[in-house]
């Protein structure tokens, strides 16, 4: 591997900066040192791992705060990176294939082919006239109600409108880890540091500077400054282009375009420590996510207006009935899940009162699934989108990274000059959860975006 | 011959929603009650609940029961104390494998042999020149508590015994006798015929707030793959007849259950039968089950295949390799299947329980700068 050497200013020089160490960037971390490249991550959290976090919410119970489960992680990817010998034990999901799975792993394939046959040539990002088109495109004038019956996922659309049908390429649940989504974390933590990548905790990026229209480099908040021959942002798509750049850094169009890049409903998640294992219901039923009967095109139009859904779409999970470490002994952690949430309420920002309306609401959910359950709460912890961004730096607490329709989907994801993974700056690379992968896989993004990088680096040298 | 009940057998009924039955050692077993890979993975999770009562389980006792374990298998089961045990194997005249067991001191003058192949005649016979009495446990019920909270299940319903690793306790539970061991991948519930249900169901019960499933014969295989054991039966072909020369210890990696400083059955075989071969893991990254085949290192022969399956737990398929050399590094290639080359066990399963809040958040989470 090549060492790290000193730059003219005594700041430090990688092969590849990668801006925050949560899934993708500890992915493309992991492949990129690998392959003998110098590679640092930044992350501004205490610990590496984005939303691969285990949180103790109340003393003795845990739990994954943003999700229970991500986007089922590629196997050749769980593979190549051993992470279950290295400490993620996933749950297998039972369920009925879908005709979306080989639409979504063909997306994953061309984006993965694209990153691998180098820069265009002809017309950066603009498609050609015989250009295949991205795999699934026909969902974009499909509605979600005409093909799916019931939905049980609480990722909000209003299901009659066209190309909702989109949101059904988003990745389907990968299991539940032992000992919760912290585990993926550490796993891929491992990962990365075992190839040699070195990681910057607790520090956050604050600007990324050019060269000649090139990404050059990355500012961090405390002054240090890391040169790298190529830049990998895995935060969302605002945040990278709109709080890294000085606006008149960028055209005027480009910063236009990502202004108007629409975020998905935002979710909240209400985590439940219960002083009982509800052991008089079902076992069977237990272990499996519960979704809650909603009116998810009232709760659409309720998140448009900045209002809290009567309705949301919900889902139940009592985690610890697969998980018992999540939990005292005899006693059990149970999540709910509610889609739809409004990162800003059309009258002002989430109060104390609305906070605990959104809780009681939540803690009904929970009581229809699970009855007899509400009577053993003893703890719990609601977080809202704006919580989410605080603690993630995602904007608008949005976990899907911008909203899944046919203007920002597929090779329109986030905007046509920057699908895939090559962004219209040279040197940066975008892998968070508003790249075409984000929402569909987990680690995708990631490892794409390291081939992207290999492939240039190498045409470049 | 029709199939036998196993004493868990009602219950079996019950949880078996795929109604998938297969028959291992004449006994009727579940394959799996549901899903196979849910089953396997339970065991890392929480535990899981398996019926191991077709395994052959014999005794030896009186006579000279210490000549007899010292002669019949290769390490000294003689010098063994009570409630403790080794894993043997037995040989033939030649020095072939015949079995794979676990041998347990019961008494001071009385053995149980505990394996997944029964080798009756044999070792009968054997047993009969030193005037030592045979019997067999087939009625008795035979039940696996695996997983990290299995030691937690057993607290809960009341069974506060704890026997040491490789060896086992007898104990009353509330009326019941039973022996509660830790011989294999977990604990080990040894009871007779009629109380098999009454256990069952109050592991059942017990377990409910500590994830238990229970889990058919597919998912044992799969763990026990996991965890590196390479049974006669399932993995290798024994020797079944006397003077038959093959496999020897050697041909099957398993000569570390060979005691050389010890008299035993067939050592004269063993000792001429050449080179060690070591046995080890393979990651492979073909998609489907791959038949035993020559293993190969840039076009060279370097080991044979023996038996794969997919891994749930790593998602991607498992198989044991026998090596006539020390391992290359990189890839090797079983057909035109790349594959890489790990020692055993894949991954072991862990009894002890989940880690504490404070255990979580010492814990090292990588190497910050």
């Amino acid at each position: 591997m090549a060492a790290r050497v000193a730059g003219a200013a005594g700041t430090l020089r990688y092969d590849v900066c990668i801006i925050g160490a949560g899934a993708d960037g500890l992915t493309a971390a992991a492949h990129l040192a690998a392959r003998g490249l110098t590679v640092m991550l930044i992350e501004r959290g205490a610990a590496p791992g984005g939303r691969c976090e285990t949180a103790e919410f109340t003393p003795g119970f845990f739990a994954s705060p943003f999700a229970d489960e991500l986007p089922a992680m590629p196997a050749e990817i769980f593979r190549n990176l051993d992470l279950a010998r290295r400490g993620a034990i996933l749950a297998p999901c039972e369920r009925l294939a879908s005709f979306v799975d080989p639409l979504r792993a063909a997306v994953i394939a061309r984006v993965q082919a694209d990153a691998a046959g180098g820069t265009p040539k002809a017309g950066l990002f603009k498609r050609a006239a015989d250009e295949a088109p991205f795999p699934g495109e026909a969902l974009s004038c499909r509605s979600r109600a005409e093909l799916e019956a019931v939905s049980t996922s609480a990722t909000l659309c209003d299901p009659a409108l066209g190309g909702s049908a989109l949101t059904l390429l988003q990745g389907t649940p990968g299991g539940l880890v032992v000992g919760g989504l912290g585990a993926l974390g550490k796993a891929l933590t491992r990962a990365a540091t075992e190839a040699g990548a070195e990681i910057s905790l607790g520090v956050e990026v604050t600007d990324i500077r050019q060269r000649r229209g090139r990404a050059v480099a990355v500012v961090l908040a405390d002054g240090r400054e890391f040169e790298a021959r190529a830049i990998l942002s895995t935060l969302d798509l605002k945040r990278t282009f709109l709080s890294l750049f000085a606006w008149n850094e960028l055209p005027k169009a480009l910063v236009e375009r990502i202004g108007a890049f629409r975020p998905a409903p935002g979710i909240a998640r209400l985590l439940v420590a219960l002083s009982a294992f509800p052991a008089k219901l079902d076992p069977a039923l237990l272990r499996h996510p519960i979704a809650v009967a909603a009116d998810p095109e009232h709760a659409y139009h309720a998140w448009k207006s900045g209002v809290i859904p009567q309705r949301p779409p919900a889902t139940v999970r009592l985690v610890s009935a697969v998980d018992p470490s999540l939990a005292p002994d005899g006693a059990a952690v149970a999540t709910v899940t509610l889609g739809g949430i409004a990162h800003r309420l059309f009258d002002g920002p989430w109060t104390h009162e609305k906070r605990s309306k959104l809780q009681a609401l939540a803690l009904t959910f929970l009581e229809e699934a699970l009855p007899g359950t509400a009577a053993t709460v003893t703890a719990s912890e609601l977080l809202v989108p704006p919580d989410i961004e605080n603690r993630l730096g995602l904007s608008d607490g949005d976990l899907l990274g911008g909203e899944m329709s046919a203007a920002q989907m597929l090779g329109f994801r986030p905007f046509a000059e920057c699908r895939g993974t090559r962004t219209p700056v040279k040197g940066l690379y975008l892998a968070g959860p508003s790249s075409t992968l984000g929402p569909l896989a987990t680690g995708a993004a990631g490892w794409a975006a390291a081939t992207a990088i290999l492939c240039d680096l190498k045409e470049e040298a | 011959m029709s199939l036998l009940a196993t004493p868990f057998h009602a219950r079996a009924v019950e949880a078996n929603r795929c109604n998938a039955w297969e028959n291992r050692g004449g006994y009727t077993l579940a394959r799996h009650y549901g899903s196979i890979a849910e089953e396997a993975v339970a065991a890392r999770f929480g535990a899981v609940l398996a019926d191991l009562s077709w395994h052959w389980r014999a005794t030896f006792s009186g006579g000279d029961v210490d000549a007899f374990v010292a002669q019949a298998f290769s390490r000294n089961g003689a010098a063994l104390a009570i409630g403790m045990s080794l894993d043997v194997l037995w040989l033939n005249d030649t020095g072939a494998v015949r079995g794979r067991g676990r041998l347990v001191r019961m008494a001071a003058d009385r053995f149980l042999l505990l394996s997944p192949q029964d080798d009756r005649d044999w070792l009968f016979f054997a047993a009969s020149l030193y005037g030592v009495a045979c019997s067999e446990h087939a009625p008795d019920g035979l039940l696996a508590l695996i997983g990290p909270t299995a030691r937690k299940i057993l607290t809960a319903a009341g069974l506060d015994a704890d026997p040491p690793p490789s060896g086992l306790v007898s104990v009353s539970w509330r009326g019941i006798d039973l022996t509660l061991s830790r011989l294999g991948l977990g604990y080990e519930l040894w009871c007779d015929a009629d109380s098999g249900l009454i256990i069952w169901d109050r592991l059942v019960a017990a377990g409910r707030a500590f994830a238990l499933l229970p889990a058919g014969q597919a998912a044992l295989d799969i763990l026990e793959a996991e965890s590196g054991l390479f049974l006669p039966g399932r993995d290798f072909a024994p020797a079944r007849e006397g003077f038959a020369p093959q496999p020897t210890p050697q041909a099957l990696g398993l000569c570390s259950l060979v005691d050389r400083s010890h008299a035993f059955n067939g050592k004269a075989g063993f000792l001429a039968a050449g080179r060690d071969t070591q046995l080890s893991g393979l990651l492979m990254g073909a998609e489907t089950e791959i038949a035993p085949r020559v293993l190969t290192h840039r076009g060279a022969a370097i080991g044979n295949i023996l038996s794969s399956r997919y891994s749930p737990a790593l998602q991607r398929m498992i198989g044991f390799a026998l090596l006539s050399g020390s391992w290359p590094s990189g890839e090797v290639e079983a057909g035109s299947a790349p594959c890489r080359i790990v020692g055993l066990p894949f991954l072991p399963i862990g009894l002890s329980p989940a880690p504490t809040a404070t255990e979580r958040a010492t814990e090292g989470a990588g190497g910050p700068v």
